[in-house]
């Protein structure tokens, strides 16, 4: 059974309509979000973590209906979220932070509690700075914080909004592991821009473009979709929907390639740039 | 049950603002600036304690508790903290018992210590206080303190502590005409040590009644957001304290 399953869901704030019926099926492993900003990802990752409740459609999770206040608690007892602007308590030590949220959690018994707040905080590898103050941290450092307190009490359903936004490379290395890791029998679903960090991580993913799901599949299969298109010229190719000069001076095109092109192995985010071009001129055309 | 622990912790957080801790500062700066011109006698330290519980304490314990209060909505942590399985109803609860808690123990602290100033060296007739006036001192620092939680549920934007104090204040002041009285700070007491006379005329032991029942009505008013449950169980408690204020005020 799916972990998460979201049924033509809408969603409209004021007269902008963030979502508007999108499906979503996500298991055990990494489900990945791709789309440009205010594609409607992080309006349906609230609906997953519970924050927000459809206008329209079905969210099920865990098997549980989370309009109804029962099921969203026992939703809530099995769920991780990193929400995109995750904030604390700035004047909380790291390990405060994480051991209040664990109480939150109904972690009461202050041994056991303590113990997960140590082993959450050394897998987001905050030893070093667990007697900091929050306020003290570097950004990154807090964005571990929002990942170690997702991960309190072994979530079966992990829902992290951007989580590596605005982390330097190595930062997001370490990222990717921890998520890595998480999604080891349990179900992690999280919004990216980054289409490296989407093919390093996910085995599904779906892209969101203007409130719309454009694609549901495997990484390998979106990828497949620009085969054959994309092709390396010494020039700009006009009819190209994204060219770019690369580092040995030739021009990468993408788009439709013009007779007698020299093709190249279509990578992920050159499927991503045909498929958002194409939705984008589905619309210009409605 | 997270209740318990969760009280801990928000009493804790209370506990460590820095605001709360500058009451004994300003204690011992106005104690120290006081020339105290009959001498640092009993009545001297009896008034000391009231003055630092009655008035300057609930003026720093307002904005203390509004700070902790509304510390994740500063911090943008709400989102975090909304979805744990803990109801932001019980959240609520929780914080208004960890701050009423700790303050009211605080008064009472403060009120066994003025017993005690009495008993050792009686106080004149005209400064002492009664039991029932005495009992009003940990109602008044946890009122405080509640008001501090109403104003950071209710009024969610910066400022809105001060537009809290400031209404609460003049709402004192203007049915209790306390200006004419002389003791306009004193509005949340019927009690003074100064010039023989009540600030609100009125039965001791019923206004502690009456302040018990406006904790409550801070504390529903904090934790009830939706207009149903808010009306069914604040309208009863808003009458019963409402008929508790009018009735102190018809006994002598």
């Amino acid at each position: 059974m799916s972990t998460v399953l979201v049924n033509g869901v809408t969603k409209s704030f004021g007269r902008t309509t963030a979502l508007d019926g999108v499906d979503l099926e996500a298991g055990p492993g990494v489900t990945g979000l791709l789309g440009p900003n205010g594609a409607g990802k992080t309006t349906l990752l609230r609906m997953i973590a519970t924050v927000l409740a459809p206008d329209r459609g079905t969210v099920t999770l865990l098997g549980r209906d989370p309009s109804r206040p029962e099921d969203r608690t026992r939703v809530r007892q099995r769920l991780g979220y990193l929400p995109q602007e995750a904030g604390f308590h700035r004047g909380f030590t790291v390990f405060e932070f994480v051991d209040y949220v664990a109480i939150l959690k109904e972690m009461t018994d202050r041994r056991p509690r303590h113990d997960e707040v140590r082993r959450v905080i050394a897998l987001a590898g905050l030893e070093p700075v667990s007697g900091k103050r929050i306020r003290a941290l570097s950004g990154g450092m807090r964005r571990r914080v929002g990942l170690a307190q997702a991960l309190l009490g072994d979530p079966d359903l992990l829902v992290l909004d951007e989580p590596t936004v605005g982390l330097d490379p190595e930062q997001r290395l370490r990222f990717r592991e921890m998520i890595s890791y998480a999604g080891e029998g349990r179900t992690v679903v999280l919004s990216s821009h980054q289409t490296e960090d989407i093919t390093a991580l996910c085995a599904r993913i779906a892209v969101i473009h203007q409130g719309r799901t454009r694609f549901v599949g495997t990484p390998a299969e979106l990828t497949a979709q620009a085969a054959g298109r994309v092709w390396t010229d010494t020039q700009r190719a006009p009819a190209a929907l994204a060219a770019w000069r690369t580092g040995d001076g030739t021009f990468r095109n993408v788009g439709d390639p013009p007779a007698g092109a020299d093709l190249i192995p279509p990578t992920l985010e050159d499927a991503y740039l045909l498929l958002v071009g194409a939705s984008e001129r589905e619309v210009a055309a409605a | 049950m997270t209740a318990v622990p969760l009280i801990g912790r928000e009493a804790r957080r209370l506990t460590r603002n820095p605001v709360l801790w500058l009451v004994p500062v300003v204690v011992a700066v106005t104690s120290a600036l006081d020339e105290a011109s009959d001498g640092r006698n009993a009545t001297y330290w009896y008034g000391t304690i009231f003055t630092a519980v009655a008035f300057f304490g609930p003026i720093f314990v307002l904005f203390a508790a509004n700070l902790v209060a509304s510390a994740a909505r500063r911090a943008r942590a709400e989102e975090i903290l909304a979805v744990t399985p803990t109801a932001e109803t019980r959240r609520t609860w929780a914080m208004c018992l960890g701050i009423a808690l700790p303050l009211c123990a605080v008064g009472a602290v403060a009120a066994g210590a003025m017993a005690l100033v009495d008993a050792f060296a009686p106080i004149a007739a005209t400064d002492a206080q009664t039991a029932g006036e005495l009992a009003q001192l940990p109602f008044i620092l946890a009122g405080a303190g509640l008001l501090g939680v109403l104003a950071a549920r209710r009024l969610r934007f910066a400022g809105g502590v001060v537009i809290a104090f400031v209404l609460a204040t003049l709402g004192g002041l203007v049915p209790f005409g306390k200006f004419a009285a002389g003791l306009w700070w004193m509005w949340w007491s019927t009690a003074t040590p100064f010039e023989g006379r009540a600030a609100v005329p009125g039965e001791p032991w019923l206004h502690v009644v009456y302040l018990a029942g406006l904790c409550a009505c801070a504390a529903v008013a904090a934790v009830y957001r939706d207009r149903r449950r808010l009306l069914l169980v604040g309208a009863p408690t808003l009458v019963a304290t409402l008929a508790v204020g009018w009735l102190q005020l018809q006994l002598p």
